[in-house]
């Protein structure tokens, strides 16, 4: 998969371009680090809950991991006034801390990518989990920036985009 | 376009304005009968409300009433249906295929499966056969009535495989305007958002055909955000109303000679059990029991797989090309009743995540969403993946069915549907047998990692009012007329004997032109 993967960091060098193409973030809540931090309490340590969102979608790229922690403000953002997403995220982040405090005396966020690992794979069956997996796939892959830098170009024929199709742009030979 | 006084009767009421309630529609406005249409959800605006995004369609346009699942079902969200004008028209891909002959007799022909509750439809493929001719005329069909889909990318990648192992993969019978412009509607441009609704209108809808042609004649009178209630009947056991409430909170009334219910198969079946009368205890139609019974969805699943060079299957009509080698039955060489199709799809980055590997959101209670590396692997290899959608025969089982809840209700005060499927082993031999054929492809084609993708939310849910020849085992004839009350009629995928393989909207298409046909010709020499 090395020719993938050359492809891939190609793309995401351009991927910077297509920043300001954010227009669904911009429908989003805006984000307030200290407030997420108040609001969600001694219970639930933020830095547990990025670490586990940059697990949950580990890629390497620079920007990519940034638009995780993105993802994870925005996930914190709405656990405010959603009980539910709340529940979900103090009983993951709960658990993660207490398995890692108890394996290797370290708060999650302060372990090495490996052990994170194995502390998830631990609980990675619960409801929990699973439904927090949801919530950063959900989130994380509908950011424009993400689709650019996955090789996607998003919408290409509505009202707000005018590219059009691909009638005359390609879609039907493979080179290979 | 019309408005009747809401206090008048009027010759027929429809409910649901989908393939079903659209074709019934378009055929009794353009012959002069009056028709007031009931629209549970809103009129959309192709060119303005229509975007390029999963996340944001989904929201718009999918049916998110609660719908409960039980059994061993999807536990998120059991269904995936459109709310407004068009049904789900808008959110289909526009496959459109005819039923095979075998189809229509499964009982006859399939024999006694242990667990399932087979019978034969009560018409024939050749009876049906100048309806099908009338709806892909209608609908513009490529392939049939215009010229065939050119394959794209996606579809190439499915050829490559299927050319090896001797398979026949070709560009599907397609309700889309793939080479050209039809009945006024421009050409598809190959966006790649079948699903979330055609900006351009090339590919076929109630919304944007059989409705404006309805309301052209000025007999339609289109209500939207309308939900039907429940179903009044007169003291003489006909239909005589229907009770649908308005967004602020109003109940209204509307009689009519006819009342045609097209709410699709989970509505429809909640709608006639929440009509349950003195006269009619166990629910309107329901003497025999079925309705909500013998439900089916196809037993569908997926097959991903990344290539080591680029596929960008996102481009091109979604689910352009079709193997139809396995679509007819062949037990003995394959251990399972009935067939199946693999059809071309591909999701965006956004449904590709939860949908290949999914959760128990989005998928069975026990299904594990990928996350880390294997997530990882698949989202970056986006542009290098190809994927084929399995849609198969599912057998009715009493394990399948669509109920009311006891006690919980939505917001007009209607008991929440309930649907409780639980595969019949002959469901899951076929997926198993599909999954393995379709790994068989892409391994052909040169896939180096294959992905077997459980079913997604189900779009093709069929069977709960079944149609038949026998009155004490289904509860519509051969028109949808109801076997108990002879001025109710049921116009969508509910009315299915048996699944079949095929999508069904051409099918429901097809029923539904001839029942109009059916109606129009009882009202005219007064049986109506």
């Amino acid at each position: 998969m090395d020719v993938d993967r050359r492809e891939f960091l190609t793309l995401v060098g351009c991927s910077a371009l297509a920043l300001s193409a954010g227009a669904l973030l911009g429908a989003k809540p805006t984000l307030s680090w200290a407030a997420t931090t108040d609001d969600l309490g001694r219970a639930t340590n933020l830095d547990t809950l990025y670490a586990a969102v940059e697990r949950i979608v580990p890629h390497a790229d620079p920007e990519l991991k940034e638009l995780a922690r993105q993802t994870a403000r925005a996930i914190a953002m709405r656990a405010q006034s959603d009980p539910a997403l709340r529940q979900t995220v103090e009983q993951v982040v709960g658990e993660l801390d207490e398995r890692a405090q108890k394996t290797y005396n370290r708060p999650f966020a302060k372990l090495i990518a490996e052990q994170q690992i194995i502390i998830m794979e631990q609980i990675q069956s619960s409801r929990a989990f699973q439904h927090l997996v949801n919530q950063v796939l959900a989130d994380y892959y509908d950011k424009p920036q993400v689709w650019h830098a996955l090789g996607y170009p998003g919408p290409v024929n509505d009202h707000e985009h005018m590219e059009g199709g691909y009638l005359a742009r390609g879609y039907d030979k493979l080179d290979w | 376009m019309a408005k009747f006084p809401l206090d008048e009767p009027v010759d027929v009421c429809v409910i649901g304005t989908g393939a079903g309630g659209g074709n019934v529609i378009r055929q009794l406005c353009t012959a002069g009968v009056k028709v007031v249409a009931l629209e549970a959800g809103p009129r959309f605006d192709p060119h303005k409300d229509f975007v390029n995004n999963e996340w944001v369609m989904f929201k718009k346009t999918a049916w998110l009433d609660r719908v409960l699942g039980d059994g061993a079902d999807q536990t998120g969200l059991p269904i995936w249906l459109a709310k407004g004008v068009g049904g789900t028209t808008i959110h289909w891909a526009g496959a459109s295929l005819r039923l095979q002959a075998h189809e229509f007799k499964t009982k006859t022909v399939y024999g006694n499966i242990d667990g399932a509750n087979l019978e034969d439809w009560p018409l024939t493929l050749d009876e049906l056969l100048p309806y099908y001719e009338k709806a892909e005329r209608y609908m513009g069909v490529a392939g049939r009535v215009q010229p065939a889909p050119i394959g794209n990318t996606n579809f190439l990648v499915m050829k490559k495989g299927a050319d090896k192992l001797g398979l026949d993969a070709h560009p599907g019978t397609m309700a889309i305007n793939a080479r050209g412009p039809y009945d006024g509607r421009p050409q598809c441009m190959q966006c790649g958002f079948c699903f979330q609704g055609c900006t351009p209108m090339a590919k076929w809808s109630t919304l944007y055909e059989a409705i404006p042609k309805a309301e052209a004649t000025g007999n339609l009178d289109l209500r939207t955000h309308a939900m039907a209630l429940r179903i009044e009947t007169d003291g003489s056991g006909k239909a005589k109303s229907v009770i649908y409430a308005t967004p602020d909170g109003q109940h209204h009334e509307q009689r009519a000679r006819v009342v045609v219910v097209a709410c699709n198969s989970i509505q429809t079946p909640r709608l006639l059990l929440n009509s349950a009368s003195s006269q009619f205890p166990h629910g309107l139609a329901n003497g025999s029991g079925q309705v909500g019974k013998n439900y089916t969805r196809h037993l569908t699943a997926s097959v991903y797989a990344i290539f080591p060079k680029p596929v960008h299957a996102y481009k091109g009509i979604t689910m352009m090309g079709i193997i139809e080698n396995y679509a007819g039955h062949d037990p003995a060489a394959r251990g399972f009743a009935g067939g199946f199709y693999f059809e071309t799809i591909m999701l965006g980055p956004a449904f590709l995540s939860v949908f290949v590997t999914p959760g128990p959101d989005t998928s069975t209670a026990d299904a594990r969403a990928a996350w880390g590396e294997p997530l990882k692997n698949l989202m970056e290899n986006y542009t290098h993946v190809a994927g084929m959608w399995i849609v198969g025969e599912d057998l009715p089982t009493p394990g399948k069915f669509v109920s009311l809840h006891p006690t919980q209700k939505d917001q007009y005060g209607m008991p929440v549907p309930v649907v409780t499927v639980n595969d019949h082993p002959n469901d899951k031999a076929m997926r198993k047998f599909a999954w393995e054929r379709g790994r068989d492809i892409f391994e052909a084609a040169g896939a180096v990692k294959v992905y077997y993708t459980p079913p997604y939310p189900a779009t093709h849910n069929l069977g709960t009012c079944r149609m038949g020849a026998d009155p004490s085992s289904s509860v519509v004839n051969a028109y949808g007329q109801a076997h108990e009350v002879k001025n109710l009629f049921i116009a969508d995928g509910s009315v299915f004997t048996t699944s079949a393989a095929e999508n069904p909207t051409l099918t429901i298409s097809a029923l539904a032109i001839r029942q109009a046909e059916h109606i129009i010709d009882k009202m005219k020499r007064r049986e109506l």
